[in-house]
């Protein structure tokens, strides 16, 4: 078989396994959203509590610090920008309107993607690569219901909730900033940071932070029940769930920031 | 820490921190609508035949302070209504204005509100709120501009006074000659021609002015050292001075007696009957002259006649 001919036949191989991951993870993510209605009944509240838990608190460490640190980048940078023509009383409304807009969900899907989403690929992968989920079907459990949908719960509920953390201790951090760095007074920088963001901004920004948490959820199952090859196969699944969610997000968000605002 | 109460700590834990964050959710939601809840607001719809990109949440001003903002504009029966909220009731006045005005260079619109004169009526109920057309910054910026190369090319084909003085030599030929008229009067000046020049040149005027103020000063010297009578007025004691008042003095009491009448002269100026007496007295006189002329010629002959004998 000649080179050309090997090639195009590994391309097409690949393109067929991409369309065949991408609809085995639609499936799945039906499936699992058909399953929300269980999500709080008895058999599914503590997983879901507990993947709420895992998400939301056990997260708000590490976002609290990429948040702060965040707006405060925001605010100096623009800010010195602005400086160069005395217009650093402005900074209030650029970092809030970029916080509420983008930096806030998007920083919020990045975090949860490497941390929550990585861990999730990781377990369910173990648990595939155990043949834990083959257990599972054999016992008539449906692993969407038990494993995929409470976390999809916990991700769509949570995610909107800690993007709107971000944005506030991103803004707080930027007022730090402003009020030490730049000599901005602080109730310049509250009224210029509500002036001009909108609540558009701010639920477009949370339905992009809804959409993230779909995003991550679907990818990080699916690669974890894609998981193959033992222990190597796991950190292959976990870097995979973390690259393809980071690369997921951007595309989606721009999609999204181009539907809303132009 | 049992296995439930471990799940009913994790739940409250996932509860309380949804529910700040939602409560969070709700104040942004409440600041960024910048709706004040407590206070009262106002609704206005003014008219506008344009209104240059003005949109929904610009800023209203009055009198230089925000007081509202756009809530929407909507464009019905080829006019533009812009529906507004407003934190306090407007007055307006006959002569108000509603004006779109840029917020910078860079874009941006908000309202501007004027009132109307303190003293003028205030408009009545039901009102249609026109607003005033919006002048478009850049079409000014452009209009500015061309005139400008209007005027450069206007300059540039000649045209005007500072287009002659760039492009017509008259100007220049003038000035040229009035170079070398000066430069002429100079020389002429430098060798002493004129008055002027001899002024410049010749020292005999000085020399005459610096005698002449020699000689005032001698003068003056004298003058102050008491010599001749200017001297001796400025400098001696007061009997020049006495001797005169004591004149004065006499003087006066001369004119007050006259006045009062008393002598022949004071009854010559105040006594009418002298002035008639003397006036009969003229006439008499003057009509025995007339006799004695008329009786000259008889007497001459009567004196020849009997001189004779």
């Amino acid at each position: 078989m000649s080179y050309p001919v090997r090639s195009a036949e590994r391309v097409g191989g690949q393109v067929l396994q991409l369309f065949h991951n991408t609809g085995h993870a639609m499936f799945m993510l039906l499936e699992a959203t058909w399953f929300i209605q269980f999500s709080f009944g008895k058999r599914s509240r503590h997983e879901t509590v507990t993947q709420l838990y895992i998400t939301g608190i056990k997260s708000l460490a590490v976002i609290s610090v990429v948040a702060m640190f965040t707006g405060m980048i925001l605010a100096l940078q623009t800010g010195l920008e602005l400086r160069r023509w005395g217009q650093e009383e402005f900074i209030g409304s650029a970092v809030a309107v970029t916080m509420i807009r983008e930096m806030g969900p998007f920083m919020t899907g990045l975090i949860i993607a490497a941390s929550v989403g990585s861990a999730i690929a990781a377990q369910l992968g173990t648990m595939t690569v155990s043949e834990e989920i083959a257990a599972l079907e054999v016992m008539s459990i449906n692993p969407n219901r038990f494993l995929v949908m409470p976390r999809l719960v916990a991700l769509t509920l949570m995610m909107p909730i800690l993007a709107v953390y971000t944005n506030i201790l991103g803004i707080l951090g930027g007022a730090i900033v402003g009020t030490t760095q730049l000599g901005v007074s602080l109730t310049s920088y509250m009224n210029n940071a509500t002036e001009f963001a909108t609540n558009k901004d701010l639920y477009v920004g949370l339905f992009k932070a809804f959409i993230f948490g779909i995003i991550i959820t679907t990818v990080s199952c699916h690669q974890g029940f894609m998981t193959s090859e033992g222990a190597v196969g796991v950190g292959k699944a976990t870097r995979r769930s973390v690259i393809i969610s980071f690369l997921v997000i951007l595309v989606v968000g721009y999609m999204i920031t181009r539907m809303f605002y132009l | 820490m049992n296995k439930f109460n471990r799940e009913v700590s994790v739940e409250i834990l996932v509860g309380l921190f949804m529910f700040i964050v939602l409560i969070a959710l709700g104040i942004f939601t409440i600041v960024l609508s910048r709706n004040k809840l407590f206070n009262e607001s106002y609704q206005y719809d003014f008219v506008f035949t344009e209104v240059s990109g003005l949109r929904e949440g610009d800023a209203v001003y009055l009198r230089g302070m925000n007081v509202g903002r756009v809530k929407q504009t909507q464009l019905e029966n080829r006019r533009v209504h812009v529906y507004v909220t407003l934190d306090l009731e407007l007055s307006l006045r006959h002569g108000y204005r509603i004006d779109v005005v840029d917020a910078s260079m860079l874009g941006g619109k908000y309202l501007k509100v004027y009132e109307g004169p303190e003293d003028a009526q205030e408009l009545g109920d039901n009102v249609t709120i026109l607003g005033s057309k919006p002048v478009d910054m850049i079409e000014e910026m452009a209009a500015a501009v061309n005139g400008l190369q209007e005027m450069i090319d206007a300059v540039a084909a000649g045209e005007g006074t500072l287009g002659k003085l760039l492009r017509d030599d008259a100007m220049y030929n003038n000035m040229v000659e009035i170079s070398d008229d000066i430069k002429t009067l100079v020389t002429k000046l430098e060798q002493g021609e004129g008055t002027i020049g001899k002024l410049l040149n010749d020292d005999t005027v000085y020399d005459d002015a610096a005698a002449v103020m020699a000689n005032l000063r001698s003068v003056s010297d004298r003058i102050a050292s008491g010599e001749g009578t200017l001297g001796k007025l400025l400098t001696e004691d007061a009997s020049v001075y006495d001797n005169v008042d004591a004149t004065m003095v006499a003087v006066r009491e001369i004119t007050e007696r006259i006045n009062a009448g008393e002598g022949t002269i004071g009854k010559l100026v105040s006594d009418a009957k002298l002035y008639e007496e003397a006036t009969l007295l003229v006439e008499d006189i003057r009509a025995a002259v007339d006799d004695l002329r008329e009786a000259s010629p008889i007497t001459s002959f009567g004196s020849v006649m009997f001189g004779a004998f």
